[in-house]
């Protein structure tokens, strides 16, 4: 296990890369660090690493402190968003890079080399240096560097960031298998919301070098602590009502900027706060008819995604996203009527979230 | 405001050509998405039209007019970049007035055109910084005020928000179609995401060796794309393609399942032959025998995306994904069935 | 002028003034090599003769008459000592810069403010720097003193250090970080990553350095001119012997030219390959 105690990061004077870090990477577990880029996600994989060292805090591996140590003595394996391979070293050579560094006989090191290369189908390139493989291909030669020996943790930098949309799609349900075969610590950084929902035991979410929330796929996206884990786990993307709150004999209904009613919730939330409701696009039901506890508003926007439709909705001074089938009729300019599903929304003070009670 | 006509346009570099002599008419104030993936001839095609490169062979004509021969800076032509392009040592106002000032125009008129695009784009309470204060999606929106303050006839957009996050992403979208909603230029739009294209274009243009696979609505590039190429390259999850072989007329062969072709499926199946391709977008495979056409399949991976589930199971030697409510799953190596509507199905000729 | 089309007499122009240009270059040394082998009668008339009859004469007086080879073996010594001497510091020097940010910038720009400076401003303090060091024992040793090769070495290596540095820093900079990262996290500790990932990945850089520095010692005069008399003389202080009292040699001039330039200008060509790889390498990135 991995532990980082009230851990800062920052680079020269002013960069702050990490703040007050505070994060346990279990045993045999998939974590991913998901976050936009310089949030801050590469900062914990090079501290792990020992490529770089914590301004300040610690860092603990099963309850001892490994900051003083340096990368050779880490017992971690990385593969590097760059792929850093060795553009003088042929791909056989690259692979067998970290086991010669180690001192393995060079028997076994071709076996190994062999086996990794069938597993990840890049038998057939060995011989050929970097520089002449597809993009694809130096992916999975730079994985096939990092799990080729044994290592305490797997450090995978947005391995398949780079990919096209087909082979991403592809590598991920590979990458996924080959971590169950493993069975081995792993930590996984991306920028995709797909990636981390699908590939995470657990997923940290950052943003500008605060962790923002930490949990299963599940709670995250069923319990987003605040607006930015909500606006960021899910896609499309949560839209954001602003909203205040009328008391009435213990129950409290939330009310848009224009006075209707959109939702309710059981405890009063902190007065003065400013309220938001979070919707997720397919928690909302349109109709061209007005009903009890609706909004009206208007479409301004439909986007085809193939399968489905967008509809933004600007309703007062918000816009507000809706999943549509893509055989859906509604057209732009329509005035709808919008009916949130009582499930389907999160409610947030000051940006944080706040419990809804049982409604 | 401008038609665009490419008639066998042609772009070579040195001994290789990059665009094969293509053909296409984009209406004015439509949008276009030129869509593939990199080296199709889709920024070579763009350049061709912005006359940031030469055309090697045939014509681009603007409302009928060839402008082979004309420059760049005369063809009204606004251009935004993916990396901005703006000008780190002055401010936001000074970029956006940047290329009035190149025409000579006068000051006052130049501070109401500024102040005019600049509260269209939201852009009123930046002026006074410098580029490198500017968050990436304010950085996007000042290039593409800039492109727009000329009034240009044509506006291209290349790759423009390809590298922002997901949530960056849907909002410079959405701005992008409402600017075209407002301001009704002739737009074409470079992308290699399939997304982007779907979403902001009124026709879609797919391209890969140099070629146009499809020009199309972005409902009939999805729904009855013209060949594999589009099939595979457009949707997400993308399609499944598994091989078949006919078997007579009116029905065909997939890893050793017999399916019975509907009428419109005949006629194309006499088309292709006795070999071919069937495609299935992921959202018509469903989990359980449901259907009268099933496969037997081996469980890989079920990947929970909390809304819907992606399950990847292998029929034969061929790996399909498909889409599921959030309470199905497959186990690694458990033996299920997989049922398909056949009139789902799209047959292609063999790649 | 967006048509690739243009008219014969433009691509008659374009070419000419192609030709015109690369002639001005070329024609100095294409007259040195036709001046060696020209009569002493046929290399002051004018107008210029490109017809004579050609002769060895001034060849035999530069290598026999004035044992020119003598210079050649002095400036081979020195050159290759200081390049090897050069390129050792030089890269390690370059290679923590790059790294480590030494001096946050500042001690890499005063060593490269020490080229802003004539070399002639220097040349009275290295003389009498030379001219003291000689007459200790140490400096015996090390052949410091005047005209011996030891002196022009260290002149050279102080002269060149700066640039080779200042080259070298940004093609280590180019090499990512995590290609060294990687390597680590492999076992292997730090000397042992320069040796087996870095400089490997840097030799066509460090190839194009010593190129450069080799070429500066080849042609270097000044120092020469001053720090040698006659044991230690390279080839540009040799050619300078021509010019007597009695008057310019010119024939046997440009045929020690002509013997000077030559190893330089096949080993150039023999590496400009390797050279133009080196100016335009960097790591296989994604």
């Amino acid at each position: 296990m991995y532990s980082f105690v009230n851990v800062h990061k920052r680079y020269g004077l002013r960069t702050v890369a990490l703040r007050k870090l505070n994060l346990d990477i279990r045993q045999r577990e998939f974590f991913v660090l998901y976050g936009p880029a310089g949030a801050g996600k590469s900062t914990i994989l090079n501290l792990i690493a020992g490529t770089t060292k914590p301004t300040s805090g610690d860092l603990l591996r099963n309850g001892h402190s490994i900051v003083h140590l340096p990368p050779e003595r880490r017992g971690a394996a990385m593969a590097f968003e760059n792929y850093a391979l060795y553009s003088h070293l042929s791909v056989a050579e690259n692979l067998a890079f970290p086991l010669r560094a180690q001192g393995i006989v060079k028997a076994e090191v071709e076996e190994r080399v062999r086996k990794i290369a069938s597993v990840l189908g890049i038998g057939h390139v060995l011989e050929r240096r970097p520089g002449f493989l597809s993009g694809g291909q130096r992916q999975r030669v730079a994985l096939g560097r990092a799990i080729i020996r044994p290592a305490d943790i797997y450090l995978l930098d947005e391995p398949i960031g780079h990919l096209d949309a087909k082979l991403r799609h592809k590598m991920r349900a590979e990458l996924k298998a080959l971590a169950e075969d493993m069975h081995a610590t792993v930590l996984f950084t991306t920028t995709s919301n797909k990636e981390a929902l699908a590939l995470g035991d657990r997923v940290g979410v950052l943003n500008s070098g605060r962790l923002e929330q930490v949990g299963t796929p599940h709670e995250l996206y069923h319990k987003p602590a605040n607006t930015f884990v909500g606006s960021f786990i899910g896609d499309p993307p949560m839209s954001f009502i602003s909203v205040s709150v009328e008391v009435d004999q213990g129950n409290c209904k939330l009310r848009t900027a224009d006075g209707r009613i959109i939702g309710r919730m059981d405890t009063p939330p902190p007065t003065n706060a400013t309220l938001k409701l979070g919707i997720r696009p397919n928690a909302i039901t349109l109709s061209d008819t007005e009903m009890p506890e609706t909004i009206p508003g208007r479409i301004d926007v439909i986007e085809h995604l193939g399968h489905s439709k967008i509809a933004v909705i600007s309703a007062g001074k918000d816009n507000i996203s809706v999943s549509l089938p893509a055989a859906s009729p509604a057209r732009i300019g329509d005035k709808v009527w919008m009916a949130v599903n009582s499930s389907g929304y999160h409610v947030f003070a000051n940006e944080t979230a706040i419990q809804r009670g049982i409604n | 405001m401008a038609r665009i006509t490419a008639r066998k346009l042609i772009k070579r570099y040195g001994a290789v050509q990059a665009v094969h002599g293509i053909d296409f008419d984009i209406a004015d104030g439509e949008f276009v998405a030129i869509l593939g993936p990199s080296g199709c001839g889709k920024s070579s095609t763009m350049r061709m039209i912005a006359g940031l490169e030469t055309i090697s062979d045939g014509d681009i004509l603007f409302d009928g007019k060839p402008v082979n021969d004309i420059r760049a800076r005369d063809r009204n032509v606004a251009m935004s970049f993916e990396n901005y392009a703006l000008y780190a040592p002055i401010t936001v106002y000074e970029n956006i007035a940047f290329p009035l000032r190149s025409s000579g125009m006068d000051e006052s008129e130049i501070d109401k055109q500024v102040r005019s695009v600049a509260d269209k784009m939201e852009l009123t309470a930046i002026l006074g910084l410098k580029p490198g204060a500017l968050s990436s999606g304010q950085a996007q929106r000042v290039g593409l005020a800039r492109a727009l303050v000329r009034k240009p006839a044509v506006f291209l957009l290349d790759e423009p928000i390809s590298h922002l996050d997901t949530r960056q992403r849907y909002r410079m979208r959405r701005f992008i179609k409402s600017i075209h909603q407002e301001f009704r230029h002739t737009m074409i739009y470079v992308t290699h995401d399939q997304e982007e294209a779907l979403a902001l274009a009124d026709r879609v243009m797919v391209m890969s060796d140099g070629e146009i696979q499809q020009l199309a609505t972005p409902d009939e590039v999805y729904s009855r794309p013209a060949n594999a190429f589009v099939a595979g390259f457009v949707g997400e999850p993308p399609i499944n393609f598994l091989d078949f072989q006919s078997d007579g007329d009116r029905a065909i062969i997939i890893e050793g399942n017999r399916i019975m072709l509907s009428d419109h499926h005949v006629s194309r199946l006499a088309e292709i032959g006795t070999k071919g391709v069937a495609a299935v977008r992921p959202h018509f495979l469903s989990l359980g025998e449901n259907s009268t056409v099933k496969f037997l399949g081996i469980g890989f991976i079920t990947e929970e995306l909390q809304d819907h589930n992606e399950i990847f199971v292998d029929i034969g030697k061929t790996r399909v994904s498909l889409i599921t409510p959030p309470n199905q799953r497959v186990k690694r190596g458990e033996a299920v069935s997989i049922s398909i509507n056949p009139e789902h199905l799209l047959l292609f000729p063999t790649q | 002028m967006l048509n690739q089309k243009h008219s014969f007499a433009f691509e008659v122009l374009r070419y000419g003034l192609i030709v015109l240009v690369v002639s001005f270059f070329f024609f100095p040394i294409f007259w040195m090599l036709l001046t060696s082998f020209k009569p002493e009668t046929a290399i002051m008339v004018s107008p210029p003769q490109f017809l004579f009859t050609p002769t060895l004469e001034n060849y035999r007086h530069a290598l026999v008459d004035k044992n020119f080879l003598f210079y050649i073996k002095n400036t081979l010594i020195i050159s290759i000592i200081s390049t090897a001497i050069v390129v050792a510091i030089g890269s390690l020097a370059a290679y923590s810069f790059a790294r480590f940010n030494v001096g946050d910038g500042h001690i890499l720009f005063f060593l490269l403010s020490t080229k802003m400076m004539p070399a002639i401003a220097v040349i009275l303090p290295y003389f009498l720097i030379f001219r003291d060091v000689g007459k200790t024992t140490v400096g015996a040793t090390l052949h410091l003193g005047l005209d011996q090769h030891g002196a022009l070495i260290v002149s050279y290596v102080m002269f060149n250090l700066p640039f080779a540095i200042w080259l070298l820093v940004s093609f280590f900079q180019d090499i990512p970080r995590e290609l060294e990262h990687s390597a680590r996290l492999d076992g292997l500790s730090r000397l042992q990553v320069l040796r087996k990932v870095t400089f490997p990945l840097a030799a066509p850089s460090i190839a194009v350095t010593a190129v450069f520095t080799l070429i500066f010692c080849w042609n270097e005069f000044l120092f020469a001119y001053i720090l040698t008399r006659k044991m230690a003389s390279t080839v540009t202080v040799g050619v300078e012997s021509f010019f007597t009292l009695q008057g310019i040699l010119w024939g046997p001039v440009a045929a020690a030219a002509t013997i000077s330039v030559a190893p330089m200008l096949l080993f150039v060509l023999a590496m400009q390959r390797y050279m133009v790889r080196g100016l335009t390498f960097g790591a296989v990135r994604g």
